[in-house]
């Protein structure tokens, strides 16, 4: 574990794992970018999120299907009718880590997968169309626009504080698929729908 | 109505927050998280919680509900506690007779492993419904089934558009009144099933009706039994008013049929030659509304013979419509060593004029008939009122609040 110093108000961060990209100051919500050498690159302030209960904190381990993990960070996404949180898991058996997507008290676990070819335009996806999306045909159930509302802990990704950004959501082959349409990005995850009692929190 | 209600101070449930309403600065307390809509109880109004600050759209005070269910109450459910966080009433209506409108409630409840599930009550009487996970393809505008699970299926029964009358207490987006959706119900398995359809997400949703003592656990005996009563008056209203609409069906039925004979415009006797068209001409005056013409036999016929007619109109530009073949007949026989005779002698058709003015009526009796002349008379009128809708209508009505009133008399009993 790396421990670094906040630039802002000379707080502990500490690097939990080797994929952590980004990184937001517990004490001062400052959020930086890791880069591979020791120093850190203010992003810039963010809001912080307000400390409501949730089943998940930031730290705090858990055990998912046979797989133990603890939370690296939560970021909430912000949309014109609601948000929802997604939360950054690392495995403790070193794997990359993955993100737990809580809606409504409902959670999926989402892993990244790389495009492979051309994705529909946002604008040409409707809700109650399906799209082509690597080998899965996708049943369009949800989409909107959204921004990042607020964040805390540390991701193994860099998101983009400023903007707004389209999103997508359906199913296919029995399972979730997520595309955010970021600036610069196409990002894909694809993720298994988790009944209450695999989610076991310590 | 009894009222087993848990106020909040009994539910030991924090305040995350407390806001000022930004209409009228009354408090307004928030007691779940990730809730994007809060209703003032003094003012009704929708406040939502943005990146913009707080704003707020009007509400107004929500009509008291048939069961006893309140803000704040906490629901025993098969064992499960769950917060009653906020309601929403729901107006549908018929796309398109849109004078056909109904309501029903869907309180938001909040389960103590943090999911979010809903409440209804409509025609089905209380409803649990689940948030389901749809994966397969589903047409919103067409489809006449909706995909449920891995090869499983529900019909669709009704599709339609909807609106939120109102909202109360706390909701996980935000709503204010008017917002518009389209609700597809189906049913399956002795499960219903609920899409709620916007430009931005469809929403399934898989749903039980409690049964009584499910229902009696969670609002006690006394409201429950008031519940009960209330389906079962519901039926019988229902029933009732049925049954009178069938009875005032079937006298205004009479009464079109003794009243509504409509204005005659052709009444005589006519002797007809075979095979010579005979006209008779006639004014219609109301192009689209249907004409009746009834014709009857004069002449004998003998044992065992048949005779057709042929009658058309011609009309003022000259297009023949053919109206009626009305094959007058007379059989007799032996069956079973019973002698038998039956006889047709009369026959009504409608037409309907698609022009005003002059038309001519031919009738011509068709020369393989048995007879080679025959008399009949011929009465054209129009305007008239026919019964048999009515009837029709009387008949299913009567048939349907029998049944109604039948099951809440069983009921109650």
């Amino acid at each position: 574990m790396k421990t670094l110093t906040c630039n802002n108000c000379g707080g502990t961060l500490q690097i939990e794992n080797q994929f952590i990209r980004t990184i937001t100051c517990p004490f001062c919500s400052t959020n930086y970018l890791v880069s591979g050498s020791d120093t850190l690159d203010p992003t810039g302030q963010s809001a912080s999120l307000a400390n409501y209960p949730s089943r998940l904190q930031v730290g705090m381990p858990g055990t998912l299907r046979g797989r133990t993990f603890t939370v690296l960070g939560r970021i909430r996404y912000q949309y014109a009718e609601g948000y929802w949180d997604e939360w950054q898991i690392g495995w403790t058996d070193g794997a990359p880590p993955d993100w737990l997507e809580e809606d409504e008290g409902y959670w999926t676990l989402y892993r990244r997968e790389r495009v492979k070819g051309a994705i529909p335009a946002y604008d040409q996806v409707r809700v109650g169309g399906t799209m082509q999306v690597n080998a899965h045909n996708v049943f369009v159930t949800e989409k909107r626009r959204a921004k990042v509302s607020g964040s805390e802990g540390q991701f193994a990704s860099v998101f983009p504080l400023q903007g707004d950004f389209g999103y997508v959501q359906g199913g296919a082959d029995n399972r979730s698929v997520s595309v955010n349409y970021w600036q610069d990005e196409i990002e894909l995850s694809v993720g298994d729908d988790l009944e209450h009692h695999e989610l076991i929190l310590k | 109505m009894a009222q087993n209600i848990t106020s909040a101070s009994d539910m030991q449930r924090p305040v995350l927050r407390e806001i000022k309403c930004p209409k009228c600065a009354s408090p307004v307390q928030q007691l779940t998280p990730d809730v994007q809509t809060l209703v003032c109880k003094s003012c009704h109004s929708a406040i939502n919680d943005g990146p913009d600050g707080l704003t707020w759209s009007a509400g107004s005070k929500l009509p008291t509900p048939r069961v006893p269910i309140r803000i704040g109450q906490i629901l025993t459910i098969e064992n499960v506690k769950y917060f009653v966080l906020g309601r929403v009433i729901y107006q549908g209506w018929d796309p398109e007779e849109t004078s056909d409108r109904w309501t029903w409630n869907e309180w938001l409840l909040g389960s103590p492993d943090g999911r979010m599930i809903w409440l209804s009550l409509d025609e089905h009487g209380l409803v649990l419904f689940n948030r389901l996970r749809i994966r397969e393809a589903f047409d919103v505008h067409r489809d006449m089934t909706i995909p449920v699970g891995p090869g499983k299926t529900a019909r669709v029964v009704e599709r339609c558009p909807a609106r939120v009358m109102g909202v109360d207490g706390e909701l996980t987006w935000r709503a204010k009144r008017g917002d518009l959706l389209t609700m597809i119900e189906g049913q399956g398995e002795g499960k219903l099933y609920s899409v709620q359809a916007t430009d931005a997400e469809l929403e399934f949703h898989e749903g039980r009706v409690l049964d009584q003592n499910t229902i009696k656990a969670m609002l006690g005996e006394e409201a429950a039994k008031e519940y009960a009563a209330s389906r079962r008056s519901l039926g019988m209203e229902v029933g009732v008013m049925l049954l009178i609409f069938a009875v005032a069906g079937v006298l205004l039925a009479g009464i079109f049929w003794m009243m509504g004979r409509g204005t005659v415009l052709v009444d005589q006797q006519l002797s007809l030659q075979a095979g010579t068209p005979q006209p008779i001409t006639v004014n219609f005056e109301y192009p689209n509304r249907p004409v009746l013409f009834n014709l009857e036999l004069l002449t004998t016929m003998s044992e065992n013979s048949f005779n057709d007619l042929e009658v058309s109109v011609v009309s003022p530009d000259e297009t023949e419509t053919v109206v009626s073949f009305p094959e007058f007949w007379h059989e007799t026989g032996v069956d079973e060593g019973e002698f038998w005779r039956e006889q047709q002698t009369s026959g009504e058709d409608a037409f309907v004029p698609f022009q005003s003015g002059q038309h001519t009526i031919e009738l011509e009796l068709d020369a393989a008939s048995n007879l080679s002349s025959m008399d009949v008379k011929l009465q054209v009128r129009d305007r008239h009122l026919s019964a048999m809708p009515l009837l029709i209508f009387s008949a299913v009505a009567g048939a349907i609040g029998a049944i109604a009133l039948f099951l809440g008399i069983k009921s109650r009993g």
